[in-house]
């Protein structure tokens, strides 16, 4: 496994996509910080960093579904994944160090952008509103939640041999999660009563709150609220928007995904025919 | 005699299509073992198999003794190297890169047999190049070197001459040929090129539906593809008689064909064959090539 590490690190750190998608996640930092910069001077409010700070959840969310479909059938591509099982390497330890790779790769991403947003963001936005202790669970819900988007693109890479195919499996699968958590995220903001606007002669006239069709309540909330906890895009919405309800809750769906996926995800490529 | 591999009664079904049928070979220490099939006969499957990409659905097989069922297994796979297909290198990477990698990938302390490995492939000059600018040849070449990067005691081929040109043909061949003098490597090698596997192979391992259908060495081999005289007579009858005379050992091929076998005295013959009023057309002499002898056994006429 140290073998495989090694090696796949030394490849890891020459691979061009990964300082591509770095130059990228970067430079969505600034663009954000200066926006909030530029739109606070407009507008005259005051923006905090908290606004900016955890906006990488959902960007590494998707660069991790290029990065790992494009890594790891790069093995594939090239035939490479056969060198290590013809000298004997375990197929259990060939995918655990795909995936700490990934993951690796992640946090270089995460390290860059909270490095423009410890400097250049403090700079120009100030510190961040939130305590320090929040700011730590946030960040730590932020890592587990980018750690099960590399688990569930871990496992379609490893399972679909073409680069291509993979690439868009993977991003399929975080747009379509995307979608459910947007969807999810309008059901629940739902308001459980609604006015009508009437215009009359003596002006507009609002009407008596209504119970709203539309408004989840009970088991049905609950379910759903579920879901958005669990979903990683969900999770990154809360994040992005500082609104996380269940932290241990949103931490241990993470850790579920992660755990099922990478479990699932030997279970089936032991047995897998590498061609 | 000791074996590098031994295949039992080898299965792997893909479908319904039967890749391995209770497949059983084995790979004598030191050899160079031919493995000769027609397409889609199950060479690369078996190669596949032992190289422990894919796991077969019945039966074993050991390499060095080792069970592929055995916990041991993965150590013992380190004594082997394989080319399965296509060269497995990474594209975007120099020849040196890639046998960096594979170093790390065995976890090999020092990096200093690169150069070595380098200069016995004949890549030592290939400098920032990148794999995917590499001729197939070239490719090939570093293929073969990823796959002795741990001084390996076994190395699987599959095709490695497939789709070169002559000079790249013979450049694998006497790579190939000084591994295996020079460094004692066992070497199986799949070829659909007779002739090329002709000029190597140490033993020979004939495959057909995904069994195989005849091991022999190339001593054995060499014996039953005896030379011959062929010639073509007016008449088959009176060359009978005038060979059975003669005492020579023959084989009748067709109404107007005939092989002899053994030393013949020519000019006897064809005075005696004159003095019956059978005229001989062409003769000439006929040596039976790897290629002839696969393809009768194939043809299913000599299992034995």
């Amino acid at each position: 496994m140290i073998n495989l590490l090694s090696a796949e690190f030394s490849r890891l750190f020459k691979n061009k996509l990964l300082w591509a998608l770095s130059a990228f996640v970067t430079g969505f930092g600034v663009f954000e910080i200066v926006m909030q910069y530029i739109d606070s001077r407009q507008m005259g409010t005051v923006s905090y960093l908290d606004n900016t700070l955890f906006a990488y959840v959902l960007v590494i969310g998707g660069c991790g579904a290029i990065f790992c479909s494009m890594f790891i059938g790069t093995d594939y591509q090239d035939g490479t994944i056969r060198n290590k099982l013809v000298v004997g390497h375990r197929r259990e330890q060939m995918y655990l160090c795909t995936y700490v790779i990934s993951v690796c790769a992640s946090v270089v991403m995460m390290a860059l952008y909270f490095a423009v947003q410890f400097t250049l963001g403090i700079a120009l936005l100030g510190k961040p509103a939130m305590g320090v202790s929040q700011l730590l669970v946030f960040i730590g819900i932020g890592m587990l939640t980018i750690a099960a988007f590399d688990a569930v693109y871990v496992l379609i890479s490893m399972l679909i041999p073409s680069r291509s195919s993979a690439a868009v499996a993977c991003l399929l699968v975080f747009f379509g999660l995307i979608i459910v958590a947007a969807v999810i995220n309008g059901m629940l903001d739902a308001p459980e009563y609604i006015q009508e606007y009437s215009m009359t002669v003596n002006g507009v006239e609002l009407s008596e709150p209504q119970p709203n069709p539309r408004y989840l309540s009970g088991m049905k909330r609950e379910f759903y609220q579920f879901l958005y906890d669990f979903l990683p895009t969900g999770q990154g919405v809360q994040l992005v928007s500082c609104a996380v309800l269940h932290p241990i809750r949103l931490a241990l769906c993470s850790l579920g995904i992660t755990a099922a996926s990478i479990l699932g995800g030997i279970c089936v490529f032991r047995n897998e025919d590498i061609k | 005699m000791e074996y590098c591999l031994e295949a039992k009664s080898l299965c792997k079904q893909y479908g319904h299509f039967k890749a391995l049928n209770g497949l059983s070979m084995r790979v004598p220490r030191g050899a160079i073992y031919g493995f000769v099939g027609r397409n889609g006969a199950g060479k690369t499957t078996l190669l596949r198999v032992i190289c422990g990409l894919q796991k077969p659905d019945g039966g074993e097989y050991l390499l060095f003794g080792t069970k592929n069922e055995s916990a041991d297994i993965y150590k013992v796979r380190r004594r082997m190297g394989a080319v399965v297909e296509t060269p497995s290198i990474y594209a975007e990477m120099t020849a040196e890169e890639n046998l960096r990698m594979q170093y790390h990938v065995l976890g090999l302390p020092s990096l200093e047999n690169i150069g070595e490995l380098l200069q016995l492939v004949g890549l030592s000059n290939t400098g920032r190049k990148k794999a995917r600018n590499f001729s197939l040849g070239m490719r090939q070449r570093l293929g073969i070197a990823v796959a002795l990067c741990g001084n390996p005691d076994f190395l699987v081929l599959d095709e490695p001459v497939n789709g070169l040109d002559p000079q790249g043909i013979v450049e694998i061949r006497e790579l190939i040929l000084r591994l295996n003098r020079e460094h004692g490597i066992t070497v199986l090698i799949s070829s659909h090129i007779l002739d090329e596997l002709s000029r190597l192979a140490t033993h020979y391992g004939f495959i057909d539906g995904g069994t195989i259908v005849k091991e022999i060495s190339a001593e054995e081999l060499n014996a039953a593809c005896r030379k011959c005289v062929r010639l073509t007579v007016s008449d088959t009858g009176v060359l009978c008689r005038v060979l059975d005379r003669m005492e020579q050992e023959y084989q009748i091929l067709s109404d107007s064909e005939a092989d002899i076998y053994g030393e013949t005295n020519i000019s006897q013959l064809i005075s005696a064959l004159g003095a019956e009023g059978c005229e001989v057309i062409p003769l000439h002499e006929h040596d039976e090539s790897l290629e002839s002898y696969y393809i009768n056994l194939m043809g299913g006429g000599r299992h034995d």
